[in-house]
């Protein structure tokens, strides 16, 4: 049991490290993109679709 | 719920036969993630379309989460079934070569800038890379060795393996849709980046 219960836990872990990474380079992104325009008034979900794409 | 609560024991492994589930929906997708990943490949190098070179490195991305745990899951059970974390059966050493491959593809494509040749380079070893999927899949039938090819299960545990199997594959898919869109994402902002560079060189000029 203790075999089942651990290699459970380690591969969730797994795959919730690739999310958190996902998740922190979206926002380290989405504040990039807010430096470069320096607008302060989009949202981030708009500056993810490409508000700020000419 | 359903491999702790739902799924019966197995008579002769008890609970660690469990790990099943997991590892059987990790191999496959990790196999389906190298397809998609070839796939995308040679329509990037088709089309030259940097779309295409995104889906395949979030795949490459997401087939080596689900390699690594493949060997993980499989190296945890192999050691309660048959007492050794390791031993060098074609299936499992098919699917180690498989992990390094899609590490070599990840490294090789994090160490190039340009964005076309690098998506050429890593398209190339793509394709090279599905060549081992039939040999992961057939290996226990042309090879001999300890891992099972088939095995008899009872029905509600094919189910179970079925419904597993789908949620992961669902699960997986979700995330590769989601790292290609950040690529895309990424792309954006390095082209708005160089915009920049470009607008204040020729300003200063």
């Amino acid at each position: 049991m203790t075999t089942l219960v651990f290699t459970y836990l380690v591969a969730w872990l797994f795959i919730g490290g690739y999310v958190l990474r996902l998740a922190i380079d979206h926002h380290r992104l989405i504040r990039r993109m807010a430096e470069i325009d320096g607008d302060v008034e989009a949202t981030p979900h708009e500056l993810a679709r490409g508000k700020h794409v000419a | 719920v359903l491999v702790f609560i739902v799924a019966p024991t197995e008579a002769t492994m008890g609970d660690v036969q469990r790990v099943l589930y997991l590892h059987v929906s990790v191999a496959w997708c990790g196999l389906a993630a190298c397809l998609v990943m070839g796939v995308c490949a040679a329509l990037f190098l088709g089309s030259r379309r940097l779309e295409w070179d995104h889906w395949s490195q979030a795949s490459a991305e997401v087939g080596w989460l689900c390699a690594t745990l493949t060997l993980a899951t499989g190296s945890a059970w192999a050691h309660e079934a048959w007492g050794t974390w390791w031993t060098w059966d074609p299936r499992l050493t098919s699917s180690l070569i498989l992990w390094i491959i899609y590490a070599g593809i990840i490294v090789v494509r994090g160490s190039i800038d340009d964005p076309y040749r690098r998506g050429r380079i890593g398209a190339v070893l793509a394709i090279i890379a599905m060549s081992d999927v039939p040999l992961v899949v057939m290996a226990t039938r042309w090879f001999r060795g300890v891992h099972p090819v088939a095995p008899e299960m009872d029905p509600s545990m094919r189910w179970i393996l079925l419904a597993c199997v789908l949620m992961f594959t669902l699960m997986f898919f979700y995330l590769i849709v989601l790292r290609r869109r950040q690529l895309g994402f990424a792309e954006r902002v390095a082209q708005r980046e160089a915009e920049l560079w470009w607008s204040r060189a020729t300003a200063n000029n």
